[in-house]
């Protein structure tokens, strides 16, 4: 069971995009007062004690890491009230001001990288670059491939016959595109400029929780995307990752994702548009290849955050080729880390009862040109 | 007609490659045969992006039975067959479906990408309309256009491709005349002082080297003019498989060298 209301969910996200999804006015503040166990005195909450709870009461083994940690501010700031989102962007931050908030929770980076630095250290990069290595992540290098023989069965492909003897070249070899040494340095980031001053300005403490609220079981993404959509009651397994729906068209229900999850852009599908979907099955965030091949055979299709390309996508589109029954939405992992981070909120409310605890979604990063 | 072999043809693309100024490294697990191999004789060949089912049934059908793809055929980057076999929706069809029509694959992406020009950068400013002549210099990939907004770009951008499920980040109001041109993952961040737009293939959404949606986002809200067109790995990179079918035509006149799409990826719901 959750405690996620449909309706708020909805409204928040819907809004997230254009409007100003809450205000928390002094009536409110003053109940919400009122339920603190000494009333009379604000309570001294500050942001390092509210982590502590997260960390101590979170379910999961709290690994010491680079990625769950305080992002911006100080962390003994005295918090006036709590806003989960699933990117703390700008416009988030602003929202979560507005609304009397200080500590912002948030489930994607702030400063636009996994190092997630407050200072463009990486300004510039990949800026004229040509095709860089690529895969799981920096730095991920091809595996070795030791097989001489290629196709089916044999894990790899194989390598070229040796070269033939090839005249020497008399062209130059290519060089790198040129990056072009300014004169005068660059000037000033202006949008991490204007981000860290809003920051500054506002007090504002941002924290960053994916690693181990992701880790939770049944995963906090699926089970408020379930209870956003209305399916939990078709719940179809232990780890709330699927759900059997009654009959509807795969575009029906591409339509009711965009619809309901306040999409814009971000939400695009693969397969037959009129073939009947009644088994759902979600993959949240960001999945390689295996999940889709292992998921896909039992469901009737796969509701993923985000893939690559030249793996999920192009296997959804192979199989429905194929002429296989099978559906493949993808609505962005932005998207998808939104009603995890309602469900956050909800579980927050608990663990810090003296402040006010708001969710706003940063909305779908995409919009679709007419 | 003498009889080619598929050996040969990557022999002919090896030694032409080094007279340009590109010499072979057999180090890169990308550029492999990935089905049949050096013996197969070769009755025609299709240039694509991807080794999709799609576009080596299209191939086949046309008479071409040399595949040369610029992405991998196995779903998965290092054509890891073992990963593809766990699959019994449609991979065994595949498979059946290559060995019955004699059908050879070699992949070529990493050379292609050290070629100048690279042709999935041309390709993709051919088909995003971009006039060369306006290119800052060589290879630069990047373009001066007449001022004009992130909206109306992106609307001239998506008439052009003809497809629907490109997605824009950034103010639509935004004006921007400072382009830059990604192909694939080779998409370049958008936080250079010079640049106000990037037109791409694909990156990662959060958690990249560099996130440009959350950056432009911030942009917009600060005012600052920035946009970011992800046209889709498959449609920044199709087009240059148009350039590298007219790249081999000359090197292999003994048969009909064709570009075969891959087919469309994604549509997108009302």
């Amino acid at each position: 069971m959750t405690g996620i209301s449909r309706r708020d969910f909805v409204a928040l996200t819907a809004a997230g995009a254009v409007a100003s999804p809450f205000v928390l006015d002094d009536e409110l503040a003053r109940a919400v007062g009122s339920r603190i166990p000494n009333p009379g005195s604000r309570p001294a909450l500050t942001a390092q004690d509210i982590v502590d709870r997260v960390k101590k009461n979170v379910g999961v083994d709290w690994n010491s890491d680079d990625v769950d940690t305080f992002k911006a501010g100080d962390a003994s700031t005295i918090v006036t009230g709590v806003v989960t989102t699933s990117m703390a962007t700008l416009d988030v931050l602003q929202k979560a001001v507005q609304a009397g908030a200080n500590l912002v929770i948030t489930a994607a980076p702030t400063f636009y990288s996994r190092a997630d630095l407050s200072t463009p250290a990486g300004r510039g990069f990949g800026a004229g670059r040509g095709a860089p290595p690529r895969g799981a992540g920096p730095g991920a290098a091809p595996p070795p491939s030791p097989a001489t023989v290629s196709g089916p069965g044999t894990g790899a492909s194989s390598p070229m016959p040796s070269a033939p003897a090839l005249p020497q070249s008399v062209v130059p070899p290519p060089q790198p595109p040129g990056v072009a040494t300014p004169a005068t340095p660059p000037p000033p980031d202006p949008v991490y400029a204007g981000k860290n001053a809003f920051i500054e300005k506002h007090k504002l403490v941002v924290f960053r929780l994916t690693q181990h609220w992701n880790q939770r079981r049944p995963d906090p993404r699926a089970q408020g995307l379930a209870a956003a959509m209305g399916w939990t009651k078709y719940k179809a397994s232990d780890d709330a990752l699927r759900y059997d729906v009654p009959g509807m068209t795969l575009e029906a229900l591409a339509s009711q994702l965009k619809k309901t999850l306040g999409t814009r852009g971000g939400i695009r599908a693969i397969g037959d548009r009129t073939m009947t979907i009644r088994k759902i099955g979600l993959l949240p965030g960001y999945t390689m290849i295996q999940a889709s091949i292992a998921l896909m055979p039992g469901v009737d299709v796969i509701v993923a955050g985000e893939v690559q390309e030249w793996e999920s996508s192009t296997y959804a589109q192979d199989v429905a080729f194929a002429g296989v029954k099978k559906g493949f939405i993808s609505i962005g992992r932005v998207v998808y880390e939104a009603p995890g981070m309602q469900v956050c909120a909800d579980w927050l409310k608990t663990l810090v009862p003296e402040v006010p605890v708001r969710f706003i979604s940063a909305g779908d990063p995409y919009w679709r040109p007419l | 007609m003498a009889t080619l072999t598929a050996g040969e043809v990557v022999n002919r693309i090896k030694a032409v490659m080094a007279v340009q100024g590109v010499a072979w490294s057999d180090a890169t697990t990308r550029d492999r045969f990935k089905f049949g191999g050096p013996d197969t004789v070769v009755t025609g060949i299709a240039t694509t992006f991807m080794g999709t089912f799609e576009a080596i049934t299209r191939a086949s059908e046309r008479g071409l039975n040399m595949i040369i793809p610029h992405e991998d055929t196995y779903w998965n980057d290092a054509d890891n067959t073992l990963t593809a076999e766990a699959d019994t929706l449609v991979y065994k069809q595949k498979i059946d479906f290559m060995t019955a029509h004699n059908i050879v694959v070699f992949r070529i992406h990493d050379h292609m990408h050290r070629q100048r020009p690279d042709f999935t950068f041309s390709g993709t400013a051919r088909e995003v309309g971009l006039d060369p002549s306006t290119e800052t210099a060589p290879n630069s990939h990047r373009f001066v256009i007449p001022e004009t907004t992130l909206g109306e770009l992106a609307a001239r951008v998506k008439k052009i491709r003809g497809d629907d499920a490109i997605r824009v980040v950034g103010d639509p109001n935004a004006k921007v005349s400072r382009v830059a041109i990604g192909a694939g993952m080779a998409t370049p961040a958008v936080n250079a002082h010079d640049i106000d737009v990037v037109i791409g293939g694909e990156q990662r959404e959060i958690e990249g080297t560099f996130d440009s949606p959350e950056y432009v986002m911030d942009a917009a809200t600060l005012g600052v003019p920035k946009g970011w067109i992800i046209l889709g790995h498959n449609m920044s990179e199709e087009s240059g498989m148009q350039e590298m079918a007219d790249w081999l035509r000359p090197i292999v006149p003994e048969v009909k060298v064709q570009h075969v799409r891959a087919g469309n990826v994604y549509w997108v719901p009302k």
